[in-house]
């Protein structure tokens, strides 16, 4: 056994030790508690038990022809209800003090002798007092037993001096004689205190046995909640790892289809842009040329829209393509975002948007590129004030954060719009999917944003509820030069 | 030896500590009445002021009390002194050269169950040593209902006693006879030979010197006493306290 071992056993055991003595003192008190309230029950049915004797055996006392209440009346009426109510009293709003256990054993024996006179000094009512004795012994506290004693032999030795004959039958008796008498009580006592000591050993054992029972199972108690803790830890690791591994995954499918995405849509763009570049000249040369009210006017003007529309198409699958191209400097984002927001403050006002902004004056800068950011943020603060096409609140918030426990620049987009379902919001980074109406999207600007932000080493993740709107969260690593 | 040293100091040091304790608590009390205002029932019932010295009060009260009780069973009736021989002109039938032993009771007296029950021990060791006569008094206007009390019975069950109706106390006052459980010995020559009760105090059983004087005279013929206290209630009324209203109650009663 180790130092530690045997220092830790040693406590145990006094914790043990100090349980077992209040659990001792426990038991003990209740016991006194109990025993009072016993032996008061008890006094208040001696105390009716003699005035009824006293009625039936000398209800009255005669001098030839007349009569008067006998005096054994009276006392079992009044004396007999001063010596009860005391030790009553006392057990009632003192129960297990030490003092209320002897007033009651004084009271108990003062019983006895007024019984004793009662039934007229019969041998028989003598047996109240061992009676008594024996009951007083329920208390296990063997001084109780001592007081009752001290109070018997005072009674027979005051008796024996002033009044020998109601004791002993004579008028003249040995000054020693209440020794005698005093020593059959007390040769009860013997037995009683013996049987008290032994039952108060039992019940520390009993006391001692129990605490030992009590340390065992919160021993037994903490070693399970250990292992559960342990287990639930392990469990949370688990599932945590299981889903990083998920996201990961995604992140890595997403990547994937985006590289294929802007490969194809590279090819793709490249072979139209040179057609549609031939197409929108030569539309908006024809379209110039023609004299006012020419009927080819609409037709031609709608070639230029849609011829457009198809270029915006072609820049952004460009873009998509050319990603891997980008250069990134040390930025400031605050002014990179200042400059974006100037770009649709005119369109904020149109829409009746008020724009909030609230940038950390101690933003670190991060390694981007300019113009892809600003891309970023103009398609997220646009598709924001489409989601809010009553007007609302757009805010746009920076601050410092931590991405994979390194310094990092967070950039906030919230707005107040409608939110967008849980069950599509997976599906909102997807290259050509948009829940806007046809025309209106290219189904390219989230995904594009989630490129340029992977792209940057960075994060980006949506916060949204339904009637209450939406929040972006970009995390970008910050510069670590800065 | 040394046990009971030991245990000694234990039970005086369970008691004796909040002896001196509440000791001092009635002291402080007492010093600090000024500050009654803080005094309330609550605090008093529970103070140890109220557990040890109304506890005082309470032993004391109750020691007065029983002390009082057996101060009046151990005060004697008042007994006249018998005729040293025997009234010549008692209607008591006697039997030649016997002693004769006679208690008069009163048939309602509490006391005198003890006496009865003293005679019938004397009876168990000397039945055939004396006759025996106990006179019950019937006062004028009682019933023989109220005659026949228990104690009545409890005379007429013991073997060899032979239980007389005296009306008016017509022979208990031959023998000048006051207190119910007097007893009277006289030799078959009809000389007094004791007077007095034959318990140790009121309505109080066991050895007396009462009973053990007879027995002794009856078996040996000899005694130490032969006079005691008779205890037991007065077999006439005091003759100033007669009241022919109260009679009258009693008797309805």
């Amino acid at each position: 056994m180790s130092f530690k071992d045997s220092k830790n056993t040693s406590a145990l055991e006094t914790s043990i030790q100090q349980r077992s003595g209040d659990l001792f003192k426990q038991r003990l008190l209740k016991n006194f508690q109990i025993t009072d309230r016993l032996l008061a029950a008890l006094m208040i049915f001696q105390w009716v038990g003699g005035i009824i004797v006293a009625l039936l055996v000398s209800p009255k006392v005669w001098y030839g022809q007349i009569s008067q209440v006998h005096i054994h009346v009276w006392a079992a009426l009044f004396l007999g209800g001063l010596i009860t109510f005391y030790p009553v009293f006392l057990a009632f709003i003192q129960p297990g003090k030490t003092w209320t256990r002897h007033a009651i054993a004084i009271g108990q024996v003062l019983m006895s002798a007024l019984l004793i006179h009662l039934s007229g000094g019969r041998i028989e009512t003598h047996f109240h007092i061992f009676g008594s004795l024996a009951f007083l012994a329920f208390y296990q506290d063997w001084p109780v037993l001592v007081s009752a004693t001290i109070v018997v032999a005072a009674d027979h030795w005051v008796r024996g001096i002033y009044w020998p004959q109601s004791v002993y039958g004579v008028l003249t008796a040995s000054p020693w004689r209440w020794v005698e008498h005093a020593g059959w009580v007390i040769f009860e006592d013997i037995v009683l205190v013996v049987s008290c000591l032994q039952n108060i050993k039992q019940m520390k054992d009993i006391a001692l046995q129990t605490a030992r029972l009590e340390a065992t199972n919160q021993i037994v108690e903490a070693k399970i909640n250990e292992r559960t803790g342990q287990l639930s830890k392990a469990n949370e690791d688990l599932k945590k790892e299981m889903s990083e591994k998920k996201r990961m995954e995604n992140a890595l499918l997403q990547s994937e289809k985006m590289a294929a995405v802007g490969q194809l849509a590279g090819g793709v763009a490249h072979e139209i842009n040179n057609p549609l570049g031939i197409i929108l000249g030569f539309a908006q040369s024809v379209t110039k040329k023609l004299e006012p009210n020419n009927p080819f006017e609409l037709p031609l003007k709608s070639i230029e829209r849609e011829a457009l529309r198809c270029k915006n198409l072609v820049q952004d699958l460009l873009t998509f393509s050319r990603m891997n191209k980008s250069e990134r400097e040390s930025t400031n984002l605050n002014d990179t975002i200042e400059t974006s927001l100037s770009l649709i403050l005119a369109e904020t006002k149109i829409k009746n948007v008020e724009l909030f902004k609230e940038f950390s004056p101690n933003l670190p800068n991060a390694p981007a590129n300019k113009n892809q950011i600003q891309q970023v943020i103009v398609n997220l603060t646009n598709n924001a004030m489409d989601a809010m096409p009553n007007g609302g609140k757009l805010t746009v918030r920076t601050k410092k954060s931590l991405l994979n426990n390194k310094a990092a620049v967070q950039i906030q987009i919230q707005d107040t719009g409608e939110g967008i379902p849980k069950n599509i919001q997976t599906k909102i980074f997807e290259p050509f999917f948009t829940t806007k109406e046809v025309g209106k999207g290219t189904g390219l600007g989230l995904s594009l944003v989630y490129e340029i932000i992977q792209k940057h080493e960075g994060r980006i993740t949506v916060e949204s509820e339904i009637g209450k709107g939406t929040s972006f969260y970009i995390d970008l690593p910050a510069d670590p030069a800065s | 030896m040394n046990t009971i040293i030991k245990y000694s100091i234990i039970y005086s040091r369970s008691l004796i500590p909040k002896t001196i304790d509440n000791l001092r608590s009635m002291i402080a009390l007492q010093i600090n009445l000024k500050g009654l205002e803080k005094l309330t029932l609550k605090s008093l019932l529970h103070s140890s002021f109220f557990r040890f010295g109304i506890g005082a009060i309470w032993v004391l009260s109750a020691v007065t009390g029983l002390g009082i009780i057996l101060n009046y069973e151990s005060s004697p009736g008042r007994a006249n002194r018998a005729p040293a021989l025997w009234p010549a002109d008692s209607t008591i039938q006697r039997q030649a050269r016997k002693p004769e032993l006679l208690m008069f009771v009163h048939p309602r007296c509490p006391c005198s169950r003890a006496s009865i029950g003293e005679l019938n021990s004397i009876m168990a060791s000397c039945r055939e040593r004396a006759d025996v006569h106990v006179l019950f008094i019937k006062p004028t206007g009682f019933t023989d209902e109220w005659l026949r009390s228990d104690l009545w019975k409890s005379a007429l069950s013991i073997p060899g006693v032979k239980v007389i109706q005296d009306n008016e106390g017509v022979e208990t006052q031959k023998f000048h006879a006051t207190v119910s459980g007097q007893t009277l010995l006289y030799n078959g020559e009809g000389r007094l030979l004791f007077n007095g009760g034959i318990t140790s105090s009121r309505g109080h059983y066991g050895d007396n010197i009462g009973r053990s004087s007879i027995l002794s005279l009856l078996l040996t013929g000899r005694s130490n006493h032969n006079q005691t206290f008779a205890f037991g209630c007065s077999l006439f009324a005091p003759a100033n306290s007669l009241n022919q209203n109260q009679v009258r109650e009693a008797a309805e009663k």
